[in-house]
């Protein structure tokens, strides 16, 4: 990339800051469906930022004995502490790599699911029933180019680690 | 086995014949003194003896004559000489005696001296009867009845002895014409051999000196040949020789212009190699400032390179400043997701920080991405750097490479000048070696003048050879006839 480049780059990004206090706020009623692209293994995921209540970098997990399959340990998150999964084990998948994010499920006591990598944000409403299910947690696909991506339903798997865990 | 020369030969043939003359010679010699020894013995024995006999009937003679006529006269003047008579009688039969070798001639001679000394006994019977007194006529009837035959029988047995000494004389001629005889049929016989030894010898020296003299000239009229063939080749070659030679003179001139010409290019090579020596140490000269600007190039070239590691490393630096700018723009990228989230939780006043969180998560992400784009630049100028680092580290090198090899230069300019030197004085001797050259050129193309004029002379020459080689077929040609015709 030249200087130039840069420089308008740069005056891009100045605009786009400056205009993002000058704009009117725009109504969230428009925007279609948020989704955050995360990747386990080679395939890459979609969660609905509806199904969550955060999502942040995995710095610590305390493992602990024993636990349901896919159960690595308790982190601590905002001053509780959250019984994190991995989601690779949960989807069935193997040899994913390390899982170094975390995103906390909904509901009065939220689960933390970990995974490899966290690509971005996504907002799209095009999704599509997915037409062969990998996972029982993959219900729905999105399309985004010529990428693919299932969408995990995280209440599903909550549910799934609900039962594992209640006698 | 002995080969013998021509003249070896001769003289062993003259030899031989000498020898066998002198053979003859001698032999003759030996028989003519044999033959004369022979003869004079004969003379001196038995013709002495003869006369000796004649005188003995001389001497008797005498002395019977004395004796009568003393008998007739009675002078004692007869008697006294009818003794010497006497006297002489007995020494010559003594000298006959004395030369007497036969016996038959000793006996005869015995005989006599008997019967002499029977006349002398009457004889004196009849003096002393004369000197008593006796009558002549009694005397002279004694003589002749007393003393005549005793004068008969000594005249018998001297007329016996001169017989016998003439047959021994005879007998003597006989065998001493037998002895000439046979020594001439001795040196005929003689002769006759060395005739034939002669004649032998004379067939074996011309048979050997035929071969000799027919080998001879054989090898004569081979030589000749040969000879008439070398001088026909020398005769040819010295023509060719003469014209190789005024070649030769043409090529000797052609070379001494080349060698002036080579002496002219020598001195101005001498020049030209004066001249370059100059520009080779004015080369030097440009060299050394040269070096004396790569050295303050590769001082700058050092100082470019600590530049565009410090570059480097700054670099290195942004691109951590960088990384914290990502973590911190991915951080606020979750922070504004976050707050997305609780914005979406808070119903409807919160659509508004929702709203404001979106932005900032869209600002966040846009950094996030600009830092990715940022990140490729620096790690473009990083790679730049580090390029231009081992650029211009090529470059040092390069220039230390290029400093090494100015130092080269300059030894080579160093080298050319000192071998341009060298060839000058190599050109300066060149020069002077030409004029020698061209000096010895024309001293060579005069000798080979002279040379030129030598091949003629030997053409001529080889020609006169020829012309004597034919001429000494034609003498050994003729020998040759000669030698054939005496066999």
């Amino acid at each position: 990339m030249t200087k130039p480049g840069i420089d308008a780059k740069l005056a891009e990004l100045r605009s786009a800051f400056d205009e993002s206090f000058a704009q009117a706020a725009a109504p969230l009623e428009d925007a279609g469906e948020r989704l955050l692209a995360i990747r386990i293994g080679d395939e890459g995921y979609a969660l609905r930022l509806s199904e969550i209540t955060g999502i942040q970098a995995l710095r610590r997990v305390v493992p602990l004995p024993g636990g349901p399959e896919g159960f690595r340990g308790l982190a601590g998150i905002r001053g509780r502490l959250v019984a994190v999964y991995g989601l690779a084990a949960l989807l069935g998948i193997r040899g994913a790599g390390e899982e170094n994010w975390l995103v906390l499920t909904q509901g009065a006591e939220p689960i933390g699911l970990s995974f490899p990598a966290f690509e971005g944000f996504l907002e799209e409403s095009a999704l599509h029933p997915a037409q062969e299910r990998e996972s029982e947690h993959v219900r729905e696909v999105l399309r985004t180019g010529s990428v693919v991506r299932g969408v995990i339903h995280l209440p599903s798997v909550s549910d799934a680690i609900m039962r594992r865990t209640r006698p | 086995m002995i080969r013998w020369t021509f003249g070896q030969k001769i003289t062993a043939g003259f030899a031989v014949t000498l020898a066998l003359t002198l053979l003859i010679g001698g032999v003759t010699i030996a028989t003519l003194h044999h033959v004369v020894e022979k003869k004079d013995r004969l003379v001196t024995q038995y013709a002495e003896n003869l006369i000796s006999a004649q005188l003995l009937d001389s001497l008797y003679a005498k002395q019977s004559a004395q004796n009568r006529a003393f008998l007739l006269t009675g002078d004692q003047t007869y008697l006294v000489a009818a003794q010497e008579f006497r006297k002489d009688f007995t020494g010559t039969v003594l000298a006959i005696d004395a030369n007497l070798t036969n016996p038959d001639a000793r006996r005869q001679v015995e005989r006599i001296q008997t019967a002499e000394a029977s006349y002398q006994a009457g004889a004196r019977t009849l003096l002393q009867a004369r000197a008593v007194g006796t009558t002549s006529e009694t005397i002279m009837r004694r003589f002749e009845s007393e003393l005549a035959p005793q004068a008969e029988a000594l005249s018998r047995e001297i007329e016996t002895f001169k017989r016998l000494e003439r047959d021994l004389l005879e007998k003597a001629k006989e065998h001493s014409t037998q002895d000439a005889e046979q020594g001439s049929f001795l040196v005929l016989l003689i002769a006759a051999l060395a005739l034939g030894i002669a004649s032998a010898t004379a067939v074996v020296l011309t048979r050997s000196l035929s071969r000799q003299i027919g080998s001879t000239i054989q090898h004569l009229q081979s030589s000749s040949s040969e000879l008439h063939a070398a001088a026909n080749q020398q005769a040819t070659g010295s023509g060719e020789q003469a014209a190789a030679m005024t070649e030769v003179s043409t090529t000797m001139k052609e070379l001494l212009s080349t060698s002036r010409q080579i002496a002219d290019s020598a001195q101005q090579v001498a020049r030209i190699a004066e001249e370059t020596a100059t520009a080779a140490r004015s080369g030097d000269r440009s060299v050394v400032k040269a070096q004396e600007a790569v050295a303050i190039i590769k001082r700058q070239v050092d100082q470019i390179v600590l530049h565009m590691l410090d570059l480097g490393r700054k670099s290195q630096q942004v691109g951590g400043i960088l990384e914290i700018i990502k973590e911190l723009a991915e951080q606020t990228n979750i922070l504004a997701i976050n707050a997305t989230i609780e914005a979406a939780g808070a119903g409807e006043s919160g659509k508004r920080f929702a709203a404001v969180a979106d932005e900032i998560r869209k600002l966040a992400d846009r950094v996030s991405g600009s830092t990715g784009d940022i990140r490729m630049l620096i790690d473009e100028i990083r790679t730049a750097a580090n390029t231009t680092v081992m650029t211009t580290e090529d470059g040092s090198k390069a220039v230390e490479m290029g400093a090494q090899q100015f130092g080269e230069l300059a030894a080579a300019f160093n080298q050319i000048a000192s071998l341009v030197a060298t060839t000058a004085e190599a050109a300066r001797e060149i020069e002077l070696s030409t004029k020698q050259q061209s000096t010895a050129v024309e001293q060579v193309n005069i000798a080979i003048s002279d040379a030129a004029q030598a091949a003629k002379e030997t053409e001529a020459s080889s020609r006169q050879t020829l012309q004597t080689s034919s001429q000494l077929a034609g003498v050994s040609r003729e020998l040759a006839q000669i030698v054939r015709a005496s066999r």
